[in-house]
């Protein structure tokens, strides 16, 4: 398994440089804003993009096929998938923590440093949802079909947000929310379990599917 | 250890299209065996159902005696693989790929590996996607030859190479296959590639395999009768595979040389060159 993530770094490492001027600006732009948000939803749009982008690479090259004939299991190349996503993610929370807290020493920043950090686990863990949702279509439909229901999927997600942020639904999902917010340590250890739960169940799915598939 | 590198057995798969039926044949230990057939004629789908990539519906595959269907890594680890439409990433450099083979074949050996990339002139440093498909196709074979694999699967391995590299990957498997422990199974539509270098030949056509045996004893047994038109029709139609009319005359492929010789003395009677059993199967006229 070492092997196929190794192969998965050197691919993203050969685009890693076009991130970078990304990740600037919108650190600049954080420095001038009133919280470090847009920090926190890079570091989950970057997350997303790493299985899409090394599938992107692995069917363009037909990959699999080669793969398949090497001394793995199936389940050992699904397993690889998802270490390289979670190694990156967890990668990436540090280095967003860090730009964010080179950040807050500009002049110009209104947030606290001990206020936005807090939002980059929670970030991270949707981050991870979202990649647990995609891995199984990625493995069971290819990169084309899979980004047509993963679009469904977040449309569907969206749609239950603005459903949640109106009219009586919102009252409620606040009163919650407060509720929450009381018992924040609980709230964070069972969401670490539903990240892990939600993993090991998408990984469980990936294997089966990618056992089935013929190339 | 098993007589047999490869052992293949009444396989059967459909497809929507096309059907593999009741293909049969085996690559003895020691041996090279050339797989021929025209494009589409089964020989990718037969190599995909032997390395697992396919299930079969019916039949039987052994890779060292062993069922392929539940190939330990260990027995995967000896085998050796370069296929036509899969090739490393463009992104990646020969380098990176020791780096992650190392890690993948626990008999991966990096000088073997280096040595290749010396002996076909790949740059160890050069990206992928700046190769040609011969280099790609090259890059492929280095790998497949630097893990100490007992058996070769080459799917189209020498198309797109110039024939100076062919003459000198041809040089490559007959000096793999000097231990007889080792074996190689390759497919080629370069059928005179294949009449250099190969033991066996096996012949498939529309997902039926039409004959697989020794190369020289095939060569032999065929023959390629020339007559004019009328004289044609004195050929028991029983022994004719296939024909050819020109302006010239008739051209006969018959399966039985030494019998022809004594059934029709007067006619003018050839050897075959693996090229002209395909072509007469796949394109002659049929008795």
């Amino acid at each position: 398994m070492k092997g196929f993530v190794l192969k998965d770094l050197f691919l993203l490492g050969s685009i890693w440089r076009n991130y970078l001027p990304m990740i600037l600006i919108y650190a600049v732009i954080s420095a001038f804003s009133s919280s470090a948000s847009i920090l926190t939803t890079l570091l989950c749009l970057l997350i997303i993009l790493i299985p899409t982008t090394t599938f992107t690479y692995d069917e363009a090259a037909k990959w699999d096929m080669l793969a398949l004939t090497m001394p793995v299991r199936r389940s050992q190349i699904v397993g690889a998938k998802y270490a390289v996503s979670l190694l990156i993610a967890l990668v990436g929370t540090v280095i967003t923590a860090l730009v964010m807290f080179a950040v807050s020493f500009f002049p110009t920043v209104k947030w606290d440093i001990m206020e936005q950090l807090p939002a980059l686990p929670a970030g991270l863990a949707v981050a991870l949802v979202v990649i647990s949702i995609m891995l199984p279509l990625l493995f069971k439909f290819g990169i084309a079909k899979a980004r047509i229901t993963l679009l469904l999927v977040m449309a569907a997600m969206g749609a239950a947000i603005l459903l949640f942020s109106v009219g009586p639904a919102a009252a409620s999902l606040g009163h919650i929310l407060t509720l929450l917010s009381t018992h924040i340590s609980a709230v964070i250890a069972l969401s670490f379990v539903f990240v892990c739960l939600v993993m090991l169940l998408s990984y469980r799915i990936s294997c089966r599917i990618y056992q089935k598939k013929e190339f | 250890m098993s007589e047999y590198g490869i052992e293949v057995r009444h396989l059967n798969k459909q497809f929507e299209a096309f059907q593999l039926s009741d293909v049969s044949f085996v690559v003895p230990s020691g041996s090279i065996m050339g797989f021929i057939g025209e494009n589409g004629a089964g020989k990718s789908t037969t190599i995909r159902l032997i390395l697992g990539l396919l299930r079969p519906d019916a039949g039987e595959i052994r890779l060292f005696g062993e069922d392929a269907a539940t190939l330990p890594a260990r027995t995967r680890e000896e085998i050796g693989v370069a296929l036509d439409e899969s090739f490393f990433h463009d992104s990646l450099r020969p380098k990176d790929l020791d780096l992650i083979l190392k890690n993948v074949y626990r008999n991966w050996d990096s000088g073997a590996f280096y040595g290749y990339l010396d002996r076909f002139d790949l740059p160890a440093g050069q990206r992928v996607k700046k190769f040609s498909r011969g280099m790609k196709m090259k890059l492929s074979l280095s790998a497949a030859l630097s893990h100490h694999a007992r058996l070769l699967i080459l799917d189209e391995a020498t198309s797109g190479l110039d024939p100076v590299v062919r003459n000198e990957i041809l040089d490559v498997f007959l000096s793999f296959v000097q231990d007889e422990g080792h074996s190689i199974l390759v497919s080629s539509h370069i059928t005179s590639d294949l009449e250099r270098v190969c033991d066996y030949i096996t012949f498939i056509h529309r997902g039926k395999i039409v004959v697989s045996e020794s190369k020289d004893a095939l060569l032999e047994r065929y023959g390629l009768i020339g007559c004019t038109k009328a004289d044609f029709g004195r050929i028991d139609r029983a022994d004719i595979v296939g024909y050819r009319e020109s302006h010239f005359g008739c051209e006969v492929l018959v399966q039985d040389r030494a019998a022809a010789a004594k059934k029709y003395p007067d006619f003018q009677l050839e050897r075959v060159s693996l090229e002209d059993i395909m072509l007469f199967y796949v394109r002659g006229e049929k008795r």
